[in-house]
C-alpha cells in the first residue's frame, strides 16, 4: 500500500518507493542514506508541524516537516 | 607534504588528528563540531607532514553549507586524503569515499569506530575491502588510539586508483555490491543506550526529559559554581591574599595613582573586592573567582551533554520553537555554545545552510545570549540578596533576554526576504562520555579564556582607572545623560560601564556593582548591558563571519533593542 510518510503510525516500518521536491532536497536527502529502495522506521512521527525522526537500521535520522511531506512509502497493509 | 583528513560528520576526524598530531582540537559527539579548518605536524619518514583537520562533508555535490565549502574548497589543495570512515554506517560513508576517488588523490581508509560496529554486531571484512576500493583501509578506534600506529605505517602505501565513471544509481549500486561483500550484521537485541536514544527524542518523553535536563543543568551549572566560588576561591582571597594586599597598599600609601593603579579605593580602610577597582584586587577577583568557577561548572556540563550525544536530540525537540524565529532545531547548538562564550557561539553558525540563517542565528546570539562571564556577575550582583536582590531578580534579567530574543528574531523572520531550510541532520547514539576527554576539553576552554580573557580584564581595569583620572566618562556622562537617565532611570555615570561593557562585560558589570544602583536599576542595567553592544571579540568574529554590512545592520539591531528593552524595564518596574 503506497502512502505518505507522514500517514506512518510509531514504530510503522516502510519502504521508501518515491521521493519528490526539488533536486536540491533529494541530494540532501541522499547524503543521509534516504533513497528509493531503502526500508525505513518512524521512530518519532511529527506532530503539527514537527520533525520527523526516521530509523534507518541503527542509524537514525531527523528530516523536517516539508521534506517527510514529500515522500512516499510502501507500507504493509494493516 | 599536505595530509587531509576527509570523511562525513561525526566520524571522529578530530580525534584521529589530535592523536596523529598531538593538537588538542574540540570534538564532541554531533556532527558538524569542526567549523574551521585546524593544522597540526607530524613527523613522517625524514619529513614533517602537515595535517588538516576538514570539517566533515556528506558528499562531494553542491556544498550545501559554509563548512562544506570550505572544505570541498580544501581537498583540492591535498597531496594526500585519510579518508576516515565510520564503520558503524558503512554504506552512507562509501559514498563519499567513491566520490573522492575521482579527484585522484592518494588515499588511506581509516575504519573508525570499529569496536563499536563491533559491539552492534557488524563485522567487516577489511582485507576484501581494500581489495575491491583498492587503497589500504586501516580500522582504527582513534578515542583508544587503536590502530593509529598503523594507520600512519601504511600512509606510504597511499594509493589513487583510477575509477570508472559513475552516475548517482551507478555510485549506489557499487556501494550496494561492497557492502555485500564485506559486510555481516549478526541480529541483536536492543542495548540500553539504543533504548534511551530513542526515547529522549519522541516528541511524548522527550519533552518532559528535556524539562528535567534543562532544570538539571541549570542547577549543576549553579551548584558547582557557587561551590567552588564560596568554597575555595573567596576563602583564598579573603584569607590568604588580603592580608598580603593591606600590607602592599600600607607600603604604597593611599591616595597616589600607583596606590590607585594596583589596589584602588580603600573602603573604611578595607580592600572590597567588588568596589575597590585595583588591578591586583577586583582585576583577579572577578576573572579567578567569580567568573572562572561558573565557567568550569558551565563546560563540564555542557561537554558531558555534548560527548554523551544529547545536544541533536535537543534541537529535535526544540525545532519547532526555532522555526518561529526563522532558524530549524540544529540553531540550538550556536545558541548553547555563546552560553558559554558567543565566540564560538557565531562560530557555530556555520553549521546552518543559508546565509539568511547565519545572519539571525549571530544577532540573536549576540543580542540576547548572555555568555558565561557576564551570567556569573549578573547572579553575583543581581541575584545578592545584599544588595536587595534574589534568584527571582536574576530570573526576570533572562526572562527579559528570553523574550526579547523570541521576540527580535519573530520580526527578523518577518522582514527578511526569503525562507529558512528545514532541518536534515542525522543523530548520533548515544556514547558514554571517557572522562579524559571532557577534562581535555574543559581544559582547552577554560584555557582560551584565561589567555585571552583575563588579559582583556586587566586591560579593562587600567583602562577604566587611566579614563577615571581625565575627565572624559565625565564628559561623556553628560553628553548621553538624556538617554541614561530619562530613558533607562540609571545615573550618567552608569555609561561609563555600558562604555566597557564593550572590552569586556564582565568587567562592565563589576563597574556596574561599585556604583550603588538600586536593585531595579541593576536589574535594567544588566539588561541593557546584555544586549547594548558585542564584546570586541564577538564583534571581530562576527565581522568576519557576517562582512561589514550584516554587521552594522545587526548592531543597528542590538543597540535600538537594548534601549527599548531597557526603556520598557525602566517603566514597567
Amino acid at each position: 500500500m503506497k502512502i505518505r510518510l507522514l500517514d506512518l503510525k510509531d514504530s510503522g516500518l516502510a519502504t521508501v518507493v518515491e521521493i519528490g521536491g526539488g533536486h536540491g532536497i533529494r541530494n540532501r536527502l541522499l547524503s543521509l542514506g534516504i533513497r528509493e529502495g531503502v526500508a525505513i522506521m518512524v521512530i518519532s512521527a511529527a506532530r503539527g508541524h514537527g520533525p520527523v525522526v526516521l530509523g534507518l537500521g541503527q542509524n537514525r535520522v531527523a528530516i523536517g516537516h516539508g521534506m517527510a511531506a514529500k515522500i512516499m512509502v510502501e507500507a504493509p497493509a494493516p | 607534504m599536505n595530509i587531509l583528513l576527509v570523511g562525513q560528520p561525526n566520524v571522529g576526524k578530530s580525534v584521529v588528528f589530535t592523536r596523529l598530531t598531538g593538537v588538542h582540537v574540540i570534538s564532541s559527539n554531533y556532527p558538524g563540531t569542526t567549523v574551521e579548518f585546524t593544522e597540526g605536524f607530524m613527523p613522517l619518514g625524514a619529513e614533517r607532514a602537515r595535517i588538516v583537520d576538514v570539517p566533515g562533508i556528506y558528499s562531494l555535490g553542491a556544498p550545501t553549507s559554509t563548512a562544506e565549502e570550505v572544505a570541498t574548497r580544501m581537498i583540492a589543495e591535498g597531496d594526500l586524503v585519510i579518508n576516515v570512515v565510520d564503520a558503524t554506517n558503512l554504506e552512507r560513508n562509501l559514498r563519499l569515499t567513491l566520490q573522492l576517488m575521482p579527484r585522484r588523490k592518494p588515499m588511506v581508509i581509516a575504519l573508525n569506530l570499529s569496536d563499536e560496529a563491533r559491539h552492534n554486531g557488524i563485522d567487516i571484512d577489511c582485507r576484501r575491502l581494500e581489495e575491491l576500493l583498492g587503497v589500504p583501509v586501516v580500522p582504527t578506534v582513534a578515542i583508544t588510539g587503536e590502530g593509529i600506529k598503523d594507520l600512519v605505517g601504511r600512509l606510504a602505501e597511499a594509493t589513487a586508483p583510477e575509477p570508472p565513471q559513475r552516475d548517482e544509481d551507478a555510485l549506489w549500486t557499487e556501494v550496494g555490491h561492497i557492502v555485500k561483500a564485506v559486510q555481516t550484521v549478526r541480529h541483536r537485541h536492543h542495548t540500553f543506550l539504543e533504548w534511551l536514544g530513542d526515547c529522549t527524542v519522541k516528541t511524548t518523553t522527550g519533552l518532559s526529559v528535556a524539562a528535567v535536563v534543562l532544570a538539571a543543568s541549570f542547577f549543576a551549572v549553579r551548584f558547582v559554581g557557587e561551590g567552588i566560588t564560596a568554597g575555595i576561591m573567596e576563602p583564598m582571597f579573603e584569607r590568604l591574599w588580603k592580608p598580603v594586599m593591606m600590607k602592599l597598599s600600607a607600603a604604597i600609601g593611599s591616595g597616589g595613582v600607583l596606590h590607585g593603579l594596583l589596589i584602588g579605593k580603600l573602603l573604611d580602610g578595607q580592600i572590597d573586592y567588588v568596589q575597590s577597582f585595583g588591578l591586583l584586587t577586583t582585576g583577579l577577583f572577578v576573572p579567578l573567582a567569580v567568573v572562572l568557577p561558573y565557567l568550569i561548572a558551565f563546560y563540564l556540563w555542557l561537554g558531558l551533554l555534548e560527548d554523551f550525544g544529547y545536544l541533536p536530540r535537543l534541537a529535535v525537540l526544540l525545532d519547532r520553537l526555532f522555526h518561529k524565529v526563522g532558524l530549524h532545531g540544529w540553531a540550538v547548538v550556536p545558541n548553547l555554545l555563546g552560553m558559554g562564550c558567543n565566540v564560538p557561539g557565531i562560530l557555530a553558525t556555520r553549521v546552518l545552510e543559508s546565509r539568511r540563517e547565519r545572519f539571525i542565528a549571530a544577532t540573536l546570539v549576540s543580542i540576547a545570549v548572555p555568555c558565561a562571564a557576564l551570567q556569573a556577575m549578573i547572579w553575583a550582583l543581581v541575584g545578592n540578596p545584599a544588595r536587595g536582590g534574589g534568584g527571582l531578580y536574576v530570573l526576570l534579567v533572562y526572562g527579559a533576554l528570553g523574550l526579547s530574543w523570541l521576540f527580535i528574531g519573530r520580526v527578523l523572520n518577518k522582514m527578511l526576504t526569503g525562507k529558512s531550510p528545514e532541518l536534515l541532520m542525522e543523530i548520533p547514539p548515544y556514547r558514554w562520555p571517557l572522562w579524559r576527554g571532557v577534562a581535555k576539553k574543559l581544559w582547552m576552554r577554560l584555557r582560551g579564556f584565561t589567555r585571552e580573557g583575563v588579559p582583556l580584564v586587566f586591560l579593562g581595569v587600567l583602562f577604566v582607572n587611566l579614563l577615571y583620572m581625565t575627565p572624559c566618562f565625565h564628559y561623556v556622562g553628560a553628553v548621553t545623560a538624556p538617554v541614561t537617565t530619562r530613558l533607562l532611570g540609571l545615573p550618567d555615570e552608569a555609561i561609563s560601564a555600558l562604555m566597557v561593557g564593550i572590552l569586556r562585560k564582565d568587567m562592565a558589570m563589576g563597574m556596574l556593582g561599585a556604583m550603588h544602583l538600586t536593585i531595579k536599576q541593576l536589574v535594567v542595567a544588566s539588561t541593557v548591558l546584555a544586549m547594548f553592544f558585542p564584546c570586541v571579540a564577538t564583534f571581530v568574529v562576527m565581522f568576519r563571519e557576517l562582512g561589514l554590512r550584516d554587521t552594522a545592520k545587526s548592531t543597528t539591531i542590538m543597540v535600538v533593542a537594548a534601549l527599548a528593552a531597557g526603556g520598557i524595564l525602566n517603566v514597567l518596574l
